[in-house]
């Protein structure tokens, strides 16, 4: 089918973007740094050479991380459509990636002893992502149908974000800024050294959600008939909400949380390559979204100098009217 | 399929049945007025929905020990309308009736693909088989469903008022398949309506749901509008 | 003959209403008279840039100015006499809110904590006699300095609002002024010489009737500075320093033309960004920072007081030149002490980073402000 042949076609075309942007990526940082210099820092480490400090503690692991993030978000994303039905559905839409901030909130604003010191931000996050995630697992137990686990999700959501401002309103002006920029979402924070263990989780949860591709193919049909197609429901719930809180969780914990590529992705994906084939939408998805992430990367170190802008803003910026104006091409076809 | 003083229902029962064997290569219509359960005592055949008190055997086996995967291959089910699924092609709907055959990925092998076209062939809609479905017809998409079905390779085609959203050539053209099919595939085609003339023509075995009771039972004999009428619906 | 009553009326009310008419033009004609009397007065504000008084007699007019027009924005006229009306300020004022900590650290040093009944937020007090007043229950906290709760204002019988200045009417000024509460806009924010910061005490002192105290500790302190400064221009050598901190994704280092630049110049120091424009910050990457300041001594003003909570901020900024230097200096151990008494003290500032940033000339004895960051 001319479709199957178009669809592989574009999915090569995303595989030879990637090094491109890597590239542009590099070179869009401000200090301008020679490709020399660039092998030199990875040979021959020179610790007091700044230059090779940028390479591997700045550009490199900012690279990575966009990468990771972009791709994390986007699988989550479309999997929380797909089990939801929903293309308004993203990553976050369980509240597990409030169960994050709402640990980072009491770690860094409240006095609590538990959460000093030993725990970092990474920790908490993280610890805030298993936690909800238990949450939301032991309910999609108990309920039947999906929608009622969109609506759970959705009061977690709402309910930590409130116990957030509270803590919020009562804390002292520095903890409150230190909050506030986490939750404005940075791919600048990660070091060099964590990112084997994140890459480990992340090939864990992609590994995982490449699995499950045909029973969430069965899923776009809808639950009931997923189920006579043979696909046992709890268990794929399950599944989906295990990896994507992995995932989201991880993100969130090293990153922040980073709004609308999760929901924007996937549906640019679906728009781009007119399919529901989660064989190709999970590839798709996965380099989409991290090319995606580091295209607005790109703009949030070109604009820096002059405006400085928080990575969330630009995803949305970029994001919204991209996916507005697929959405009217294929409204005119 | 071999069903026994089943009573169906969720907290009280809805409708019961004495006897009902369900044979190869014959088509029954399920005939009753709206919410009577019609919907629930067809999914209470192919196990989606527990029945309250009975037996439903197949080849001696009884239903309840089955696995989801092994009734995916017994039982297809059509709903009475397929709305379209946005992106998606007519022959990726259909081949997604393959799943419980295929391995991993979903990724279907030469004879999985030769028994999707097959299926497009037998429904005659060959020609709508890269269209969106979003694009078609309601009469289009319900073909296609029933292909879908057809796919799938099950002994038994359940079907919850095929014909209820199809203008009056389409509902032919759809029964008229279906008789085919119970024919040429031996396959047991088993479907509700409320379209009495419909039903009345193209059936081998009438089913109904008794006006005066929750009994379900077979009407045999020479049968007209006005007898059905009478045994299944209030004056 | 006899005058028909509805006449006699007549003529009665128009005596009346003219009457009122050549008393208001009077009033009218002497009030502009003063206030033409009054702009010919001198201007006894030597530095501050947005203020200005000017005495004649029993009348002292205060004029706010607009630090974007220069025009002023709003005029006072203090008067030791019972007013009746707002056009007139009785001073000294017997309560006061006021919604900025500077204001708190000027009236501390007038010993007029106890005029104090509002203020926004406990949380950033640090004067001990304020906190008293506040346990006890005769301060009573406002929220945020837009969003104050009028109501509780007006319980507190307040007779002045004091406000940071922003270009714009105080919310609810209208409402305050039937009230009788005068709101005053404060601009010692937008001052950039640190001199002009602490010359906005005079306002406080003319409110509360203590002028001369006011006049007495700012030339006080002016001395002191000024004499610092001197002492500094005599230095050899230039160290370099760093200031500021990210927030998101950007550094924010203040601007050539800022009240902290301005510090930094008057200490002796090498700043890197003294040449640009602008009194604000200027939004700098990380990077940036990094590769223009790897040879820089010191690192002034990161906001954190210890480096672990530094680098829970942000763990990159571990590869800052100072960082392996070792000399960082922050006030953040008591913000709220700063952040009171720093308008007020520049003389202390300046004594901290001299003695910070040139300890052979400047021996460190107990810094005032600051503390080391470790």
């Amino acid at each position: 089918m001319i479709s199957q042949k178009r669809n592989r076609f574009l999915l090569l075309l995303l595989l030879v973007i990637m090094p491109i942007a890597f590239i542009s990526h590099f070179a869009a940082g401000e200090i301008s740094i020679s490709w020399s210099t660039f092998g030199d820092a990875w040979i021959s480490f020179d610790s007091s050479n700044p230059e090779h400090i940028i390479v591997r503690e700045f550009r490199f692991p900012r690279f990575i991380m966009a990468c990771l993030a972009g791709s994390a978000l986007s699988v989550c994303g479309l999997m929380m459509q797909t089990l939801f039905n929903n293309p308004l559905a993203g990553p976050y839409i369980l509240g597990i990636n409030s169960g994050s901030s709402l640990f980072v909130a009491i770690s860094l604003m409240t006095g609590l002893s538990i959460f000093q010191s030993d725990f970092g931000l990474v920790s908490s996050a993280l610890i805030g992502a298993f936690i909800f995630g238990l949450i939301i697992l032991s309910i999609s137990f108990k309920v039947k149908q999906g929608v009622s686990l969109l609506l759970i999700g959705l009061m977690l959501g709402s309910f930590s974000s409130a116990l957030v401002s509270v803590i919020q309103y009562l804390s002292e002006a520095n903890s409150l800024k230190m909050f506030t920029m986490w939750i404005m979402g940075s791919l600048q924070l990660v070091e060099s050294d964590q990112l084997p263990f994140i890459s480990v989780l992340f090939l864990f949860g992609m590994l995982g959600s490449f699995l499950i591709i045909k029973p969430l193919n069965a899923f776009v049909l809808g639950e009931t008939e997923a189920v006579l197609l043979g696909i046992s429901i709890r268990k794929i719930r399950l599944l989906i909400i295990v990896f994507t809180a992995l995932l989201t969780g991880l993100i969130t914990a090293y990153c922040g949380p980073i709004a609308f590529i999760g929901l924007a992705v996937p549906n640019l994906v679906k728009i781009i390559f007119k399919t529901q084939d989660h064989r190709i939408l999970l590839p798709a998805s996965l380099i989409g979204g991290a090319i995606f992430i580091v295209l607005c990367d790109i703009i949030v170190q070109l604009t820096a100098q002059w405006i400085p802008l928080p990575i969330n803003a630009v995803t949305s910026l970029i994001g919204a009217p991209m996916v507005i104006y697929f959405i009217v091409k294929r409204l005119a076809q | 399929m071999k069903i026994k003083n089943l009573y169906i229902g969720y907290t009280k029962t809805l409708l019961e049945i004495e006897e009902l064997n369900l044979e190869a290569g014959k088509v029954y219509a399920l005939i009753g007025a709206n919410g009577r359960g019609k919907t629930t005592f067809m999914k209470s055949l192919i196990g989606q929905i527990p029945s309250l008190s009975g037996q439903i055997t197949l080849d001696g086996k009884d239903l309840t020990t089955l696995l989801s995967l092994d009734k995916s291959k017994l039982f297809g089910f059509v709903n009475s309308r397929f709305a379209g699924v946005s992106y998606m092609r007519a022959k990726e709907y259909v081949a997604l009736g393959r799943s419980p055959y295929t391995k991993a990925f979903g990724r279907l092998s030469a004879k999985d693909e030769a028994i999707v076209d097959q299926s497009f062939e037998t429904m005659e809609i060959e020609h709508l088989a890269n269209k969106f479905t979003e694009d078609l017809s309601d009469g289009e998409r319900q073909m296609l469903a029933i292909a879908k079905v057809l796919a799938q390779e099950t002994e038994y085609i359940f079907l919850d008022e095929p014909t209820a959203f199809l203008d009056y050539s389409n509902k032919k053209k759809v029964l008229q398949m279906l008789t085919k099919i119970a024919k040429d595939e031996n396959k047991c085609i088993f479907y509700s309506s409320h379209d009495l003339e419909m039903a009345l023509e193209y059936s081998d075995v009438k089913v109904c749901v008794l006006k005066e009771n929750n009994q379900v039972s077979i009407i045999s004999g020479k049968l007209d509008l006005n007898s059905l009428l009478n045994i299944c619906f209030q004056d | 003959m006899l005058k028909n009553s509805r006449t006699v009326d007549y003529f009665y009310n128009m005596k009346i209403l003219s009457l009122v008419l050549i008393l208001s033009a009077v009033m009218f004609s002497c009030d502009s008279q003063k206030e033409n009397d009054n702009l010919t007065g001198e201007n006894i504000v030597r530095y501050a840039k947005y203020l200005r008084i000017i005495e004649k007699g029993n009348l002292t007019t205060i004029e706010i100015l607009s630090p974007e027009t220069g025009e002023a924005e709003q005029t006072l006229n203090l008067t030791k006499e019972l007013v009746k009306t707002n056009h007139f300020l009785q001073v000294p004022v017997s309560k006061m809110a006021v919604l900025s900590s500077t204001h708190v650290g000027m009236l501390s040093k007038l010993n007029e904590i106890d005029k104090i009944v509002g203020i926004t937020n406990r949380l950033y007090v640090f004067n001990e006699e304020l906190l008293e007043n506040i346990e006890k229950g005769k301060v009573v906290e406002l929220g945020e300095e837009g969003q104050i709760p009028v109501e509780s204002l007006l319980k507190t019988k307040c007779k002045t609002l004091i406000y940071s200045g922003f270009g714009k009417e105080y919310p609810y000024q209208k409402q305050l002024n039937a009230a009788m509460v005068k709101c005053i806009a404060n601009y010692d924010w937008r001052e950039v010489h640190p001199l002009g910061k602490a010359e906005w005490i005079l306002l406080f002192g003319y409110l509360t009737g203590k002028e001369k105290e006011a006049k007495i500790y700012f030339d006080k302190i002016e001395n002191e500075y000024l004499a610092l400064e001197e002492k500094a221009k005599k230095l050899k050598n230039y160290p370099t320093v760093l200031e500021g901190n990210l927030f998101g994704e950007s550094w924010f280092a203040p601007a050539g033309e800022s009240f902290k630049a301005q510090l930094l110049k008057d200490a002796h120091v090498h700043y890197q960004y003294v040449d640009t424009k602008g009194t604000g910050s200027l939004p700098l990457t990380l990077e940036k920072i990094l590769s223009d300041n790897l040879d820089t001594e010191h690192w002034i003003n990161p906001g954190f007081p210890t480096k672990e909570k530094l680098f829970t901020f942000h763990p990159k900024l571990k590869y800052l030149g100072p960082v392996t230097k070792n000399k960082i200096y922050d006030y953040s151990k008591s913000g709220n002490r700063y952040w009171e008494l720093s308008a007020i003290e520049p003389q202390k500032i300046l004594s901290d980073y001299l003695s910070i940033f040139h300890p052979t000339e400047f021996p460190k004895k107990n810094l005032y402000f600051y503390q080391e960051v470790k």
